[in-house]
């Protein structure tokens, strides 16, 4: 019982974070509440011998919940494998109509939401959930120096992409 | 915050190569900073997008177990009750002359038609013995 009641007091933060990671990956707010909730039923169905060997809770269950969002976005796929072109192309069609009528932060979202979801996440570690490296890698099961890799090529394309829109879209 | 040291600093971030520290040093003089060169406003937008990406929570849709006593519960319950009693009747004052009046005449009529009712009725059962007297008659014969 007192177990228990300390994994809810425990996953009552953490929670936030793996909504936050799913919807990065999944970009739908709808998949991404469902999918928080899988996350939190599984790490509750583990052993709790199991859930006390963890080293960090919170780092295991990240790397739980970004597992899950990328086989659950692979199935996906699978079944619709246009999905992601059609997101993509119509995109940049409309880019230039959507900025105007959008606020800056919303389309700093998007830009993000269009990266590939390998780029998404480490964004969402990095610059957002604010990770050391050596955490982002093991979550990534990557090494350090391809984690710097990764993140210096998607803030360059990022600036970029930023760049372009400010001298030619508004 | 120096010029040189932001540019530095930005050159090492596009590398990969900054530490968190590093990058709070960035976004606090990019979100500070106002007037920054064209190129940095990029920045800007971007570190206040994180700022405001990192604030979301998960949407609760928590369901309350067992709702605390509230006072105002006791003022609703006393205006429930004192409603119920007044329409069952319960604070009725003595009913008047011509009430109680038109009350026995009813009850009177009541009465009387109950009385026709059952005489009826009696009749009924008298013809129902009759019949069973018959049938047992019938009965006899047969055996």
């Amino acid at each position: 019982m007192t177990a228990d009641n300390s994994f809810f007091n425990q996953i009552e933060e953490i929670r936030n974070k793996i909504f936050r990671i799913t919807k990065r990956i999944l970009v739908s707010q709808e998949e991404a509440e469902d999918a928080t909730q899988e996350v939190i039923v599984k790490l509750w169905q583990m052993e709790e011998s199991k859930r006390n060997g963890v080293k960090s809770l919170e780092a295991y269950s990240v790397t739980l919940a970004k597992n899950y969002s990328l086989d659950r976005l692979k199935s996906k796929q699978a079944q619709n494998l246009s999905l992601d072109e059609r997101f993509n192309g119509s995109y940049s069609d409309t880019l230039n109509q959507k900025i105007e009528q959008r606020d800056a932060l919303d389309w700093v979202g998007k830009l993000i939401d269009q990266l590939p979801e390998k780029e998404r996440t480490i964004i969402q570690l990095r610059e957002i959930e604010q990770y050391d490296f050596d955490e982002i890698a093991s979550i990534l099961d990557l090494p350090e120096g391809t984690v710097r890799v990764y993140l210096s090529r998607i803030r360059k394309k990022l600036r970029q992409q930023f760049l372009d829109i400010q001298n030619h879209g508004i | 915050m120096e010029f040189k040291t932001i540019e530095k600093l930005v050159a090492k971030y596009l590398e990969g190569e900054t530490s968190l520290e590093e990058e709070a040093v960035l976004k606090a003089y990019f979100t500070k900073e106002q007037e920054l060169p064209a190129e940095w406003v990029p920045f800007r937008q971007f570190f206040t997008y994180c700022d405001e990406a990192r604030k979301e929570t998960f949407p609760q849709k928590s369901i309350k177990a067992t709702p605390s006593f509230k006072p105002w519960m006791l003022v609703a319950a006393s205006i429930a009750l004192v409603l119920t009693l007044q329409l069952s009747g319960v604070f009725e004052t003595q009913p008047s002359p011509f009430e109680v009046q038109q009350a026995e005449m009813a009850f009177q009529q009541f009465q009387l038609q109950m009385k026709t009712v059952s005489s009826h009725l009696n009749k009924g059962a008298e013809k129902v013995a009759y019949l069973d007297y018959w049938n047992d008659t019938t009965q006899k014969l047969l055996k």
